[in-house]
């Protein structure tokens, strides 16, 4: 569930606590709270035998769209545009951004494989790799407060 | 056995989503993703020569659990995809696209770019 307390809202899983924000990212905290419809899934949720995202790896995607929008508001005051978050195939999650402007998707697979996305601008201009979710400082990701 | 046809740029397939792969009425990427092994594998949908999208509806394990979206068949290839009919002895209009990466990032991108093509022909409920 989620609870402001103070100037901090936090994302919390049981008695652990997965991910705290300032007011200032409460949409960041909503659509973790949408997503929370993944740890309903069962085994075979679509009929074709596919397997969900495990609880795992939807707190990894969960830290990492956490940590990566504190991390560009503490540092540099910027934002995060907000993403939807979504079961993607074969127990991996996606993290998806679409606006006029710019459309990318993040892949967080179950497991160490790491993340892959792919990114455009409907105009030729592309970013797409591979990197660790939980060491996204190191990563080249796009600025994700530019696509807001 | 059903001869194996070359299908035109210009034609239509039709691709069933369940339910589960929508939200907040939007499909999402993760419902683009290839099933089977080796030669059977690919994303099944139904070319329009031989199939209306209500009798590719209408093959649905339980039809009201799923909607179908069409893909023009350019646009896919277009994307890098392969198109391929591939019948099935009770369906004439079987096809596959394949193509899609069983991992990393191009196969992150086949989805994205799925999603942006499709267009609803029946949508669920």
């Amino acid at each position: 569930m989620t609870s402001g307390i103070g100037k901090s809202i936090r994302i919390s899983l049981g008695d652990k606590i997965l991910a705290q924000f300032p007011e200032e990212l409460a949409e960041i905290a909503v659509t973790i709270e949408k997503s929370r419809y993944i740890l309903g899934l069962e085994k075979d949720f679509d009929g074709m035998k596919s397997e969900p995202p495990s609880p795992e790896t939807w707190q990894k995607t969960v830290r990492f769209v956490a940590d990566y929008a504190n991390w560009l508001f503490d540092l540099f005051g910027k934002k995060m545009a907000v993403p939807k978050i979504y079961h993607g195939p074969a127990g991996s999650m996606d993290v998806y951004w679409e606006n006029e402007r710019f459309n990318l998707l993040i892949n967080i697979p179950p497991g160490e494989e790491p993340a892959t996305f792919y990114g455009d601008n409907y105009q030729g201009q592309v970013t797409e790799g591979r990197f660790d979710p939980e060491n996204f400082q190191q990563a080249l990701l796009p600025d994700l407060s530019l696509i807001s | 056995m059903w001869l194996i046809e070359r299908i035109p740029d210009e034609d239509r397939l039709f691709y069933r989503i369940h339910k589960s792969y929508i939200v907040e009425g939007e499909v999402v990427p993760g419902a683009f993703q290839e099933r089977g092994e080796d030669d059977t594998r690919g994303m099944s949908t139904d070319w329009e020569k031989y199939s209306t999208a209500e009798s590719a509806w209408l093959r649905s394990k339980i039809p009201t659990d799923n909607g179908i979206v069409e893909f023009i068949v350019g646009e896919i290839r277009a994307i890098d995809l392969e198109v391929a009919h591939a019948p099935l002895p009770d369906n004439q209009a079987h096809s596959h696209i394949k193509g899609i990466p069983h991992e990393g990032q191009l196969k992150t991108q086949a989805r994205l770019k799925l999603k942006r093509l499709l267009k609803w022909s029946i949508e669920i409920g």
